[in-house]
């Protein structure tokens, strides 16, 4: 709305932020904290897939042992493996992805680009039914770190057949997913939203990392867990002397290796050598489990790594056999709970679909006008 | 409306930098046109740990994370009424600091019609803090009714009754429609 405008024209702007600062104040904001849940109540209305999500047992495809020394990925474009070989285990089909991601040649370009596909289950009109809000997000980065977020809001429907019937006899509201009046959205159904940032560090997690540190991480799974854990104390004690008031309890060392070992995976372009440690690192986490033909959302079978929280989601990582690449990153509802009525275990409750993960010669474009400060020309 | 990155970030610690990511830098704005820029920074980071800690208390049901947010800025910047309207003192004495809007047309008409930044700095001081606050959420924040009605927990109704009363005393001292 223009009201007052005149009051934003006027009045002395406030210059940007000087270097250092926003990533000082990312570090305060992720005090570390630790629940049973992964989720507070509301969010039990994420809610599981269809029976398409059923984790499948059998060994399927697995990439040849000792092939592709110089294996390169396609323009970032993930795949399915093709190769066979006779039987082997999960970890076995682990310690070859990883194997051949390490020996993958990865130079950098211009950017690095992850392109996703998100889905998210949510209750709707008080558990009447279920609905699917499907949207999709861009994370760009350069040499310099991330540089651009672009996220777009796809639609909501009613997930199956039972619960389009339900909205149906409920007069066919309109479906807003979280948002109760469809009018408060960040980014309305059909829209982008492009977040441009100003330079910065890789955030994942409590941990903050220069691009130069990023490069330089360890390629040795132990020698990571431990730079992971030395990182994140220094967060915590970086936080404890600032004068925020306490409170929160820490996370536990299984918790921070996996958040920023999958953050390493999924939203940074960190070297396929570190990756390859991150994906041994994870395996070896006690809550782990390495399940291979595990399929994603969609349906695409991969090398899964599935962490139990202790509350009813699992999250796990699905990991391409033949390039190391990751698919997706999901929730997957462990048990039956109350607010997700009728939906059984073992379904996804939240996934993000990897569609395009690498470095390009692609730049991201942002619409006229749209820079770190301007936030109303960002939305498109 | 998709619920990522705000709604669902919001609730998860791994992924709450999404959140932070996206409204930081208009936080930091929001309280830094209100508040000395070394207290607006503070105030800033304080906002999103505020919300991290209460990130379970987000009612996805009232609204969006983004007047949430402002919510939290307000009332932070309201432990610091008096400094605030020192701030505006201080600028309706020297007028505005330079700045890198100084020559956009805007600004231009709007000071050659006699509303500076020290004749407005003025009359924000004398608005009581209920309407100070609804109308900056409104002009600095870009909220609209609803969502200044979330952001300070108060009826939609209180809401335009406040921007209107507003509008009236700034329109009687400053000479022009607001």
């Amino acid at each position: 709305m223009n009201d007052f405008k005149i009051i934003d024209d006027v009045m002395p702007d406030v210059p940007p932020p000087a270097a250092g600062t926003v990533a000082g104040a990312r570090a305060r904001a992720f005090r570390p904290h630790r629940s049973g849940r992964r989720f507070p109540a509301w969010a039990g209305v994420l809610v599981a897939a269809t029976a398409t999500v059923a984790v499948i047992g059998t060994a399927v495809a697995v990439p040849l042992l000792g092939d592709g020394a110089d294996g390169r990925a396609g323009d970032g474009v993930t795949a399915t493996a093709t190769a066979l070989s006779a039987d082997p285990s999960a970890e076995e089909v682990l310690d070859a992805v990883a194997d051949r991601l390490a020996r993958r040649q990865e130079p950098e370009r211009a950017h690095w680009r992850v392109e996703m596909d998100r889905f998210v289950r949510l209750s709707f009109d008080g558990g009447k039914f279920l609905v699917e809000e499907r949207g999709r997000e861009v994370r760009w980065a350069g040499p310099d770190g991330p540089t651009v977020i672009v996220v777009s809001s796809v639609g909501a429907e009613p997930l199956t057949a039972a619960d389009r019937a339900a909205w149906e006899k409920a007069g066919s509201p309109r479906i807003c997913g979280a948002d109760s009046d469809c009018d408060n959205d960040q980014i309305p159904y059909g829209r982008t939203r492009y977040i441009p940032h100003l330079p910065q560090d890789y955030g994942l997690s409590s941990v903050q990392l220069t691009p130069q540190e990023l490069r330089e991480l360890p390629q040795d799974p132990a020698e990571l867990k431990e730079e992971i854990l030395e990182r994140w104390a220094a967060a915590l004690k970086d936080i404890e002397n600032s004068d925020t008031p306490a409170g929160g309890n820490t996370p536990s060392d299984d918790e921070k290796v996996w958040w920023v070992g999958t953050g390493l995976l999924i939203e940074t372009p960190a070297t396929p050598q570190t990756r390859a440690a991150a994906l041994r690192m994870l395996s070896a986490l006690p809550d782990v489990r390495i399940t291979d033909g595990s399929r994603d959302v969609e349906g695409r079978a991969g090398l899964a790594l599935t962490r139990e929280t202790g509350g009813p989601y699992a999250e796990r990582i699905v990991i391409d056999r033949a390039t190391g690449d990751p698919l997706a990153l999901e929730e997957v509802l462990t048990a039956p709970v109350p607010n997700l009525k009728g939906l059984p275990a073992g379904s996804v409750a939240f996934s993000r679909l990897v569609r395009r993960i690498g470095w390009t010669d692609e730049a991201p474009v942002l619409p006229e006008g749209c820079t770190p400060r301007a936030k109303k020309e960002c939305l498109r | 409306m998709i619920t990522a990155p705000d709604e669902v970030s919001i609730t998860d610690p791994e992924r709450f930098g999404v959140v932070f990511d996206t409204h930081y830098e208009e936080i930091r704005r929001y309280i830094g046109r209100r508040l000395d820029l070394d207290i607006a920074e503070d105030l800033a980071a304080e906002t999103f740990l505020i919300a991290f800690r209460r990130r379970d208390r987000f009612d996805p049901a009232r609204g969006s994370v983004r007047p949430w947010l402002y919510g939290i800025a307000t009332n932070l910047v309201g432990r610091h009424r008096r400094a605030e309207l020192r701030r505006y003192r201080a600028l309706a004495k020297a007028g505005p600091p330079p700045d890198d809007d100084g020559h956009d047309q805007r600004v231009v008409d709007r000071v050659s019609a006699g509303v500076t930044a020290g004749r407005l700095s003025g009359a924000l001081a004398r608005l009581p803090r209920g309407e100070r606050d609804a109308v900056l959420l409104a002009a600095y924040g870009g909220l609209t009714y609803d969502e200044i009605a979330e952001a300070l927990g108060v009826a939609y109704g209180t809401v335009a009754s406040r921007l209107s009363r507003a509008r009236a005393k700034l329109r009687d001292w400053l000479g022009v429609e607001i």
